[in-house]
């Protein structure tokens, strides 16, 4: 498994664009962890300089204030931790519920499918904001309610996405072979069909990632989102977009964060594809 | 025009909402009807006389109002439609409007369960009598609110729930109700046979455009004649506000942080003082800039009984300490609060704020909670959290609508305060037909609520703002944000 | 066929009965009631109003009477609009909101697979590089932002486009547009992993090796097999699309079906709430149907139970 993991990383280190997003992807989560300590620009976050409110950008405010007068920057990086913890929770645990159920039903097949897939329907069906505002209620509005709101909402897709590439793949010859041979079935589906699925699971993971950051923001959009001063950038863009046109300031920085993340993650996971499948030559 | 929202109802007798009255009072006539400085003036009711010391009103109805399917208006119509208010059966939200007519509240509570022992009566066609159990120098105006214009009991009883359908309704007023697309707009018609007089515009769109940057974008590009608040975000108002279409009018709303003086730590009036002392309400309009003014009273200073200094002054050293004289000095020990808000653009804004001056001035740190507007209202009525942010929008131009509102008992006062002296005041003041007199027991009363007991910290007064096309003439706007549209005209040059 | 699309119709009627239930029981674990108004109703009023929509019964009660009504046909009445019943109002909103995500599906299918596809195969390109730069930005930015620059670019500033409103065919352009952003980027890389994924196997490089042409060895085989996860996501897909989005129709002002989802909760508007709850449940169990159908097609060999 060593030995696997090395060839891995060492695969994506002759990825020039993965390798750059990897590092990327690093420094962001950096941020996202030091602001937990209190360093200067944490504790500007929640100063209130009511005499710059709105300032545009400049050397004082790299990224200008908002309406409260608060340094952009410095929300910014304190928004970091949030949307961050957001995007990877959710998506590793979307990941793991989702490939393994999405595994089980499309390798098992028949009734247990059946069942499955219908209970992944169900799950569907439930208008997403139905749960998170009960969640919310229950748990309150903290990052943990709205961690546990999303996670439960992410795993349905991959579950899904896997189901399809398993059903496809039962019939290919290296597994029907291998099925003939009398392979364990847990080993059948780890070591054939789960490599040769991840490709489109790998892509979708990385869309989870932002897909839980825009989420997040989507929620205190419509004012359900994170009880202030607590901010992410998903609450700093939708606090911000009205002021598109006369202070743009406050929409285009946590946007382009939330940007740059997102292709990261992807090229992130391009590179992941390629390195993970055996068959990948490079 | 835009209304913001889909009015949840037009019936006047079931809804509350200041929406469904932006069509209402346009489509509808009452007794009387507001002047432009909210005095009232003679509607379907050519004149009243006041009798018995204002325990007695008769109203004498003009004979040459009709509804627009041709029948004429009569007091009848009045006693049916008053009636319908107070029967408990119609579940009307402003019955307790007319609690100071004689058994009104009893029937509503079901005390008397006959209706027609409400004491207002039809004595013919075109007279009109009420009788009240005690003198109420507001009660004139209620006469103009739209929750006590007629209606046609026929037209009702037909038609049950959906007598207010565009195919149903049957109304008197300047406009007739021709079209509602839910959710999206309503179409009014001119009213040929209008008393006054046929109005300027033939047809009037009132669009539903909750976001207020949309709204904005349709005025700029001419779909829309005039935007008001609902239209207006904060950002809006700094790129606006030196155009020549720009208006900024009076508003009877007041903001404050109420406490529930039955919590700790708000029980002790010394922590509520120092809260009270350590918010600097000038700050408000700095953050809001839509015009607000910082409350210097509860009672808005447009209305007699409005006080230059009923509320405690800012100033964050004494403020320190009364806070330590109840037992927390520079906040130490102070237990962990959260204020309640209701999620919207602008209190956000005031909270955050609060927030971070209490924590400044006090040392004290409250953490915010909150809540979808659905959910606010509910935690308020049920149990009202220890400190929250309220607003309250005058119903009519009395004081008697804003402090009736923290008198022991009322549905409203979220705050569970409850002072005799005040209760009092506020009793003897509603009787009180000097103006003079009146006035001052609001002001003692003000200064009990605002500043001895602080219950309620008044944060600030709105304004409406505007944006008028230059070929929209004859918008009358009022401080109670009734928008009559009667005398609007839309001049040749206007795009379309 | 026929007796794949009868077991699908058996399974469908238990479980929009179980969603039923559970939103039934969801609904009324939230805080608050429908009549929680602005001004407070004194008490007795409330009680009255409950009684006249039967809210005043025990809670199982109110179910079997829901029940009796949905196996009519009638969804009931808003407690918020008071003088529609949720029948009306799901007649007039929901033909708009499938109009504008019908509209919104088909660009996103048309923009984001063939951009997909094409990425994939000048793979490391340029090309690919665009692709993936126009794709992120679809997914990375919220459609509220994406709306806001649509209205400014297109309806403020060169003034070619409505700014909002649902009038006419060119009222529906931005709309649609803001909406098909998020799925035509998420087909897109979805299309360009699975087309990479196949031009890998080694049955399409023996389809190659035989001297089939290029174009039409992608055609044929690659595009058709690439689309099994494409059509796996388009079920929800459609049905999120066609039942609408909250943040679309209210910065554009249409009177579609996405904010009921937003606002009848926040109304407590519970008959509204089960009646979309279960529109959208209906047409996700037809919309992963008609997916399972498409699997039969693109790929015989794949046996799909009902």
């Amino acid at each position: 498994m060593t030995q696997a993991r090395r060839t891995v990383f060492g695969r994506i280190r002759r990825i020039p664009t993965a390798y750059v997003a990897l590092w990327i992807i690093a420094v962001i989560c950096l941020v996202a962890i030091l602001s937990y300590f209190d360093f200067p620009f944490t504790r500007y976050a929640f100063d209130e300089t009511t005499a710059q409110v709105l300032a545009s950008p400049s050397i004082d405010h790299l990224m200008g204030t908002d309406e409260l007068g608060r340094d952009v920057l410095s929300r910014v990086i304190f928004g970091s931790r949030l949307s961050i913890t957001i995007g990877i929770v959710t998506a590793i645990v979307g990941f793991l519920i989702g490939t393994i159920y999405g595994a089980i039903a499309g390798y098992a097949g028949g009734r247990l499918d059946s069942l499955m897939m219908r209970i992944v329907d169900i799950a569907y069906s439930l208008p997403d904001l139905l749960v998170m505002i009960l969640i919310g209620v229950l748990i309150g509005r903290g990052t943990f309610g709205i961690l546990l709101a999303l996670a439960l909402t992410s795993w349905r897709g991959t579950a899904r996405l896997v189901r399809a590439q398993f059903i496809q793949l039962k019939n290919e010859e290296f597994v029907e072979a291998a099925r003939a041979q009398g392979q364990n079935h847990v080993l059948i589906a780890l070591k054939h069909m789960l490599p040769n699925s991840l490709g489109p699971v790998i892509v979708a993971m990385t869309f989870t990632v932002p897909a839980a950051i825009l989420a997040e923001s989507t929620l205190s959009f419509i004012g359900l989102g994170l009880s202030p001063p607590a901010c992410s950038w998903g609450t700093l863009a939708s606090d911000g977009w009205r002021a598109l046109r006369t202070h743009p300031h406050l929409i285009f920085f946590p946007s382009s964060l939330i940007f740059a993340t997102v292709l990261s993650f992807n090229f992130l996971g391009d590179g992941l594809r390629d390195a993970i499948d055996p068959r990948t030559r490079l | 025009m835009n209304l913001g929202t889909e009015p949840p109802s037009i019936d006047w007798h079931t809804t509350t909402d200041a929406t469904s009255g932006d069509v209402i009072v346009n489509v509808m006539s009452g007794l009387t009807q507001y002047r432009q400085d909210l005095t009232c003036a003679p509607s379907c009711a050519r004149s009243w006389e006041v009798l018995d010391d204002g325990k007695r009103y008769l109203f004498h109805l003009r004979d040459d109002v009709f509804w627009t399917d041709g029948k004429p208006v009569t007091a009848y119509d009045f006693e049916y439609a008053w009636r319908r208010l107070e029967d408990p059966k119609t579940g009307a939200g402003y019955a307790d409007f007319l609690n100071d007519v004689v058994n009104a509240k009893e029937i509503n509570e079901l005390k008397v369960p006959d209706i027609t022992q409400l004491g207002a009566h039809a004595l013919d066609d075109h007279t009109f009598e009420v009788r009240l159990k005690k003198p109420a120098a507001y009660f004139i105006y209620l006469t103009a609110h739209w929750a006590t214009y007629p209606v046609r009991k026929d037209v009702v009883e037909r038609y049950g729930d959906r007598w207010t359908d565009p195919a149903n309704i049957v109304t008197n007023g300047p406009f007739k109700l021709t079209k509602w697309q839910h959710d999206y707009k309503i179409e009014l018609s001119a009213n040929d046979h209008f008393f006054e007089g046929r109005p300027a515009l033939d047809k009037i769109k009132m669009f539903m455009v909750a976001e207020q940057s949309t709204a904005f974008a349709l005025f700029e590009n001419d779909e829309l004649d005039y935007v008001d608040n609902r239209s207006f975000s904060t950002h809006d108002v700094d790129r606006y506000r030196d155009s020549p279409y720009y208006r900024r009018i009076p508003l009877l709303q007041g903001s404050y942080i109420g406490f529930n003086v039955l919590k700790k730590p708000f029980d002790d009036k010394r922590v509520r003082r120092a809260v009270a002392m350590a918010i600097d309400k000038s700050i408000f309009p700095k953050l809001l800039r839509r015009g607000e003014r910082p409350s210097a009273s509860w009672i808005p200073e447009e209305l007699p009984g409005a006080s230059p200094d009923a509320t405690l002054p800012f100033d964050p050293v004494k403020a320190r300490q009364e806070l330590s004289d109840a037992g927390y000095p520079d906040g130490k020990n102070f237990p962990t609060v959260a204020l309640l808000y209701a999620n919207r653009e602008d209190t956000r804004l005031v909270v955050e704020s609060v927030q971070a001056q209490l924590k400044e001035n006090l040392g004290i740190s409250i953490a915010l909670a909150n809540q979808e507007w659905k959910v606010y209202l509910a935690t308020r009525r049920k149990d009202p959290p220890p400190i929250f942010r309220a607003n309250w929008i005058g119903d009519f131009p009395d004081a008697e609508t804003f402090m009736n509102l923290f008198t022991t008992g009322n549905g409203n006062n979220h705050t569970r305060w409850s002072n005799a002296d005040y209760d009092k005041l506020i009793s003897s003041a509603a009787g009180e037909l000097d103006m003079a007199a009146r006035a001052r027991m609001y002001k003692q009363a003000d200064r009990i609520l605002c500043n001895q007991e602080a219950a309620i910290v008044p944060t600030y007064v709105s304004t409406q703002n505007l944006m008028v096309k230059p070929w929209a003439h004859g918008l009358a706007f009022n401080a109670l944000d009734i928008q009559f549209l009667k005398t609007v005209s839309i001049s040749e040059e206007a795009p379309r | 066929m026929l007796s794949f699309l009868l077991k699908r119709i058996l399974y469908a009627l238990p479980v929009l009965l179980i969603i039923a239930s559970l939103t039934f029981v969801l609904v009324r674990l939230v805080p608050g009631g429908p009549f929680d108004a602005e001004k407070n109703l004194p008490p007795e009023i409330v009680k009255n109003l409950e009684a006249k929509y039967n809210l005043d019964k025990p809670v199982h009660e109110q179910y079997f009477l829901y029940l009796g009504r949905l196996a009519r046909g009638d969804l009931g009445v808003s407690y918020k609009y008071v003088n529609r019943t949720v029948n009306d109002i799901i007649g007039d909103a929901f033909p708009v909101s499938l109009q504008l995500g019908l509209i919104g599906l088909t660009i996103a299918i048309f923009v984001g697979v063939p951009l997909g596809a094409i990425a994939a195969v000048n793979r490391g390109t340029a090309i690919d590089y665009a692709a993936m730069f126009i794709s992120t930005a679809g997914i990375s930015l919220p459609s509220f932002v994406i709306g806001a620059g649509l209205i400014f670019l297109f309806g403020i500033e060169l003034k070619i486009l409505p700014v909002a409103l649902w009038e006419s065919p060119q009222h529906m352009i931005l709309p649609a547009v803001t909406l098909a952003f998020a799925p035509a980027a998420y087909l897109s890389r979805l299309t360009r992993a699975s087309v990479l994924e196949i031009l890998e196997k080694d049955w399409v490089r023996t389809a190659r090796s035989k001297g089939l042409s290029h174009f039409s060895t992608i055609v044929k085989h690659v595009i058709r097999n690439a689309l099994v996860p494409v059509i796996t996501v388009l079920g929800p897909i459609t049905a999120s699309l066609v039942t609408g989005s909250f943040v679309v129709e209210y910065i554009y002002a249409i009177p579609g079906m996405g904010r009921f989802f937003i606002t009848a909760v926040g109304n407590r508007d519970y008959d509204l709430i089960m009646a979309t709850t279960l529109l959208f449940a209906l047409l996700l169990l037809l919309t992963n149907t008609l997916v399972d159908i498409g699997y039969k097609f693109l790929d015989p060999r794949m046996e799909v139970e009902g």
